[in-house]
């Protein structure tokens, strides 16, 4: 279908209209013309760009529909030609990439929408639209890819925005730093996907023996067992070494807190929304090798279940409004993992889908109360925002009922899919006891999330001021947005009802056909099944620790922050490991930064007193040798060249001689 | 018609040193000259290029012409030929060297303010030797020409360099020459040996193992001098810290290449059973030289120096590359040698401008300049996001290709050769952020003039082929396939001349033990 390439190509031509846009706002700018900047027409340019994605996504998920597999490709053949297996530049419109850019379009247009508000009055006004449409069109090549090569195309380019735009007030060293760490956190992961990458095209072959970086080659080749186990338990880590990169896993979460150094609207569109869900879109996209390898699979349930919890103890404390959504993203997105990693699939998915609408609402409304409060993210310094923001204050009540996992929000449910998932799921580690720490661990990550949810929205809406500023309504282009998300947030719900509440489940029927590769195996949560009885449980024992971490969140916080500190002075030695981040990041300093920061002064010293002494002190000793020799004292250049090459000359010969 | 194509590659920018060497003009009127020779010099070079038939693997627009013998003390003498060629190995080079003589001189139109005639000359001699090197299918004109593109770099960072100039090119001079010397030996042992120094001859030649494995050894002393591989590499950095901005530029992104070019012309083309026996080593002293490299180049603070140090890493890459010895290696190997000479001669053309502006090149120097000038902050993100390999530029596909043939060959040398796809955005981010972000911390550089339009067109010149090669890598390595493959050809027959010597030789060491046996017994 030739309407494919239209998709990322609409904010591609977005973003070298605001490129050339920009150019001329710089070049009036040096001219002293004191032109404004027309913002109006970068901000349509900008959102028609994404808006025009999203039309064609539309009607692609309606053309697909009527398609006898419900897919449709578009291949431009031997883009890059290896000699082996060949590289085509090809995408594909099936269920799961369908959905991928129906919520980075959507999402992304109304987050568009909204920076046209946010980044009013800022001096890179169109080289910020400039990023943010780049940044769509390399998302929607990401998740349109055919195979992994071009899947790294959009993989990278996500990367490189990512790196633009947190350091987008790149006068500010620690953000330009920021950026930086990003960047190459991302790039230790990409080390590893290349690898897979290589590995998968070399030993996934078809029944002839011959490889592919398709997809759908080499989760065929894994279905028909045409690879030895190990190789696929070896591409499998592989690439969730990438997926941990991307999408901010222990050990690489590092560079996502640092991350918010960016503009907000960055913040919900690329670290909460979509990029950082391209790691568990790969998991998903290629689960065959999930399937099959055992160790690969649960490694993905184990970290993702450790990163859960870990970063939701650290969003327990943090200060900053938008460090408490990172933290609380790097634990949703363990929750993902967790739910991929036991075979959960479909819930993993739904419950990204849910986390894209209310993570992006609750990093908007966070964005809305920074601005209205005039670039405070301190949380301790707000409260009582109730009343000068009331439109703010309600959606991100919603957005905080649907992470918190409050009943009947759309996060209860696919959290609950996720929990139930795992202890119905594919036994970790071949040991169904795994599964069942590893619900517990999910529950108490449920228990924290409550907890944080509800504390940020106490200290930053509910009781006194503690800030000196009056508050600033802001624009419509910022509110209708937040109202949009939320109203997604809620109706996201139905997209996949527990079946206790029947048989509607459009999400995962949907996907049935990429979810279902390999017969049952590749649904295995579904495999095993729970009881209706069992399913009921769950929920309630869901709904219970939700209402008691919202419970305890209005307990401490619903009188101001004088019973916070209390507790916190009641265990300091929790409370301050917990603010200064498990010290992990001085670790990763102490241990990698100075050790490669060292090793560079160390090659500088080997490289200049060792192999260059030793280069100087062969031509030094020619030099003496010919100046005995000779009894010359002006033997400089002459005597100098003369005796190397003699040198080698006699070596040579002897080798010749030799043979 | 065609055959007059490659004599002229190299005849251009010859007589336009003739030209500007006796021409009466003044400063600016001799400039002109030669930049016109200069860009009839990279017209012709894409005409080539599109010319070019990329179906075949063979030599073509071929001249050749009888130029002298070399007598021997016995028998016939061997004939020495003019000859010059083009096929899918060198295609690449020579466009690109013909693409970057434009840019050589309107880099140095701002440094070069004394014996500016001698320096134009000194430059067109420089593109001469150079297409000569690339162009050349015989032996003996190839050391010509070798030689030949040595004399001009050393003038030109000799009398137009920093203050440790004199130090540099004697470092650079010396080292090189004492590798050619080395090679002139094995050249001369085979002219005599095999009665001819036609290259592509000698391909066919089967010459014994042992044999080849000598000669491959004095030739790889010379190309791993010039590429630099690991522990070979000092040089560089001297020559580059030292050489006007012109020199960097053709250094990095030509000459360099001559030795790997070299590797693949004439040590893996006439000597594949040496080739594929010392395969492996080179291409772990690559990937040795990736990551000694890169830490070399995290270790640095001044500009040159770094991105001199990433040259030592990312030629370490071509080279894994081409010693994978298979397909995707080869090409990637080939492509490679051009993104390096695009991307590291932006780099060096770029701290050229900064050093125009402000006579230092220290990194601590600057910060914040993408406040004061920002399309030169703009090019630089490019140039860097390039020579860290960034799909939809040119770096991926070359990166890329190089690596998947190392992983082919061996899973480790490919994870080896990959972890420099980390320590290269460690370093170079860190360089583009101290350079263009942060605050300005320096009074001079509030007043830094961006980008002129001299800077701005060699910088074009180089940022076309690096965004058409990231978008349609297939159009610059389909050329080079018929040639790779016949290379791949070469590699086979060598590895089955291999095979058979080990056989030879293992039933000989089974002949000798049975012999020990046999008096054993008998004992």
């Amino acid at each position: 279908m030739s309407l494919l390439p239209l998709i990322p190509l609409f904010p591609l031509v977005g973003a070298a209209a605001c490129a050339i846009l920009h150019a001329r706002t710089l070049a009036a700018r040096r001219r002293d013309a004191g032109a404004a900047q027309n913002e109006r027409v970068v901000g349509a340019i900008a959102t028609l760009a994404i808006v025009a994605s999203f039309a064609v996504s539309v009607a692609g998920f309606f053309i697909i529909q009527h398609e006898p597999e419900r897919r449709v490709a578009w291949i431009v053949s031997n883009w890059i030609p290896t000699g082996g297996q060949t590289i085509d530049f090809g995408f594909v419109l099936d269920p799961l990439s369908s959905v991928m850019c129906l919520v980075v379009s959507g999402v992304g247009a109304l987050i568009h929408m909204y920076a046209t508000g946010y980044m009013r009055g800022d001096k890179g006004y169109a080289r910020f639209f400039t990023y943010l449409n780049l940044f769509v069109a390399a998302m929607l090549i990401l998740v349109l890819a055919d195979s992994l090569p071009i899947l790294f195309i959009g993989w990278e380019g996500v990367g490189l925005c990512s790196y633009l735009l947190i350091g987008f007030w790149h006068e500010n060293m620690k953000y330009a730093e920021a950026g930086q760490k990003a960047f190459v956190v991302n790039r230790i992961g990409d080390f590893g996907f290349l690898l897979a990458m290589f590995g998968a095209a070399t030993w996934c072959v078809d029944a002839a023996g011959k490889g592919s970086f398709q997809f759908a080659a080499i989760n065929e080749s894994v279905l028909a067992g045409h690879v030895e186990p190990w190789q696929v338990t070896v591409i499998g880590l592989l690439l969730f070494v990438g997926a941990c990169g991307k999408s901010a896993q222990l050990p690489l979460y590092v560079w996502l807190p640092d991350a918010m150094a960016g503009p907000t609207p960055v913040s919900a569109l690329i670290h909460a929304a979509t990029m950082v869900t391209a790691g568990v879109y790969l998991v998903i996209r290629m689960h065959p090798i999930f399937d099959a390898s055992v160790l690969a699979s649960s490694v993905v349930a184990c970290v993702g279940a450790a990163t859960a919890l870990f970063a939701a103890t650290m969003g327990l404390v943090a200060r900053d409004i938008k460090k408490v959504l990172a933290y609380s993203t790097i634990s949703q997105l363990g929750f993902l993992f967790l739910g991929a990693g036991c075979g959960a699939y479909d819930a993993s998915f739904y419950h990204l889908v849910t986390h894209a609408f209310f993570k992006a609402l609750l990093f908007l409304g966070a964005g809305a109360v920074i601005l209205a409060m005039h670039h405070e993210q301190d949380l301790f310094k707000m409260g009582g925002l109730k009343r000068a923001l009331p439109l703010e204050y309600r959606t991100m009540f919603v957005g905080a009922a649907a992470l918190a996992g409050i009943p009947l929000m759309s996060g209860f449910f696919s959290k609950d899919e996720i929990l139930g998932g795992v202890l119905a799921g594919r036994p970790v580690f071949g040991n169904e006891q795994i599964n069942l720490v590893l619900y517990v661990v999910g529950a108490a990550t449920a228990l924290m999330t409550a907890f944080y949810t509800f504390r940020l929205i106490y200290l930053a809406f509910e009781g006194e001021s503690r800030s000196n500023e009056h508050p600033h309504a802001n624009p419509a282009s910022m509110t209708i947005p937040l109202a949009a998300l939320a109203l997604l947030t809620i109706a996201a719900a139905a997209l996949g009802l527990p079946s206790v509440f029947g048989e509607f489940k459009p999400l995962e029927h949907w996907l049935n056909p990429v979810l279902e590769l390999g017969g049952e195996s590749g649904n295995a949560a579904k495999a095993h099944g729970l009881s209706h009885s069992a399913q009921w449980l769950l929920l309630g024992a869901s709904a219970a620790i939700a209402m008691i971490g919202y419970s305890l969140a209005r307990a401490t916080y619903g009188g101001g922050l004088a019973k916070s500190r209390a507790r916190a002075e009641a265990m300091p030695g929790i409370y301050k490991t917990l603010v200064d981040r498990w010290y992990v990041d001085e670790l990763y300093h102490a241990v990698f930064t100075k050790t490669l920061r060292l090793a560079g002064v160390v090659a500088g010293l080997f490289d200049a007193y060792v192999v260059d002494g030793a280069v100087n002190g062969v031509a030094a000793s020619a030099k003496r040798a010919a100046a005995a020799a000779r009894g010359l004292a002006d033997g400089k250049l002459q005597s100098y060249s003369l005796w190397f090459g003699a040198g080698a000359v006699a070596l040579v010969a002897a080798v010749l001689l030799l043979i | 018609m065609n055959d007059w194509i490659l004599p002229l590659l190299v005849g251009i920018p010859a007589l336009g040193a003739l030209a500007v060497a006796l021409a009466p003009a003044k400063r600016d009127g001799l400039f002109s000259l030669a930049l016109l020779f200069c860009a009839a010099e990279a017209a012709l070079a894409i005409f080539t290029f599109t010319k070019f038939d990329g179906t075949n693997p063979n030599e073509q627009f071929s001249f050749s012409r009888p130029w002298f013998a070399l007598p021997t003390g016995a028998g016939e003498a061997v004939p020495v030929a003019f000859h010059l060629g083009i096929d899918g190995l060198s295609l690449l080079l020579v466009a690109l060297s013909g693409l970057l003589a434009p840019v050589i001189l309107l880099s140095a139109k701002g440094h070069i303010e004394r014996r500016e005639r001698e320096f134009l000359v000194w430059s067109l001699v420089m593109i001469a030797g150079m297409q000569g090197v690339f162009l050349s299918r015989d032996l003996l004109l190839f050391y010509f020409f070798w030689e030949i593109s040595l004399i001009p770099l050393y003038f030109i960072i000799g009398i137009w360099g920093g203050p440790r100039r004199v130090y540099a090119t004697v470092k650079f001079f010396l080292y090189t020459l004492a590798g050619s010397v080395v090679m002139l030996i094995a050249l001369l042992y085979l002219a005599y040996n095999f009665g001819t120094v036609a290259i592509q001859e000698l391909s066919t030649k089967d010459i014994p193992v042992r044999a080849q494995l000598g000669c491959f050894l004095a030739f790889a002393l010379a190309f791993a001098i010039k590429v630099p591989m690991v522990p070979f590499h000092t040089w560089l950095p001297d020559a580059h810290v030292e050489a006007p901005t012109a020199g960097s530029i053709v250094l990095a992104g030509v000459l360099l290449k001559m030795g790997t070019y070299g590797f693949l012309r004439l040590g893996v083309g006439m000597f594949p059973a040496a080739a594929v026996q010392c395969g492996p080593w080179i291409a772990g002293i690559g990937a040795a030289g990736i990551i000694y490299g890169s830490l070399l180049a995290y270790g640095q603070s001044d500009m040159k120096k770094l991105i001199a140090c990433s040259s030592v890493a990312h030629m370490g890459t071509i080279v894994v590359g081409m010693f994978a010895l298979n397909a995707a290696g080869l090409r990637g190997g080939i492509l490679q040698m051009i993104n390096h000479g695009l991307s590291t001669g932006l780099l060096f053309l770029l701290v050229g401008v900064l050093y125009e502006r402000r006579h230092v090149r220290e990194i601590a120097e600057f910060g914040g300049l993408a406040q004061v000038i920002p399309a030169f902050a703009v090019v630089l993100t490019v140039a860097t996001f390039s020579s860290i390999g960034l799909p939809g530029l040119n770096g991926f596909p070359g990166e890329f290709l190089c690596l998947k043939g190392a992983f082919d060959a061996s899973p480790l040398l490919g994870a080896a050769a990959a972890v420099g796809t980390v320590l290269g955005a460690v370093y170079m981010l860190s360089m583009l952020r101290r350079v263009a972000f942060g605050p300005i911390t320096r009074g001079e550089n509030q007043k830094l003039i961006d980008l002129n339009g001299r800077e701005w067109a060699s910088a074009i010149i180089l940022l076309i082929p690096m965004v058409w090669i990231g978008l349609q890598p297939s159009l610059f390595i389909k050329p080079t396939e018929p040639a790779v493959d016949l290379l791949i050809s070469q590699i086979e027959k060598g590895r089955r001349s291999l095979a058979l010597e080990n056989g030879a030789s293992l039933k000989i060491a089974n002949a000798g033990a049975a012999e020990t046996g046999k008096s054993g017994g008998r004992r």
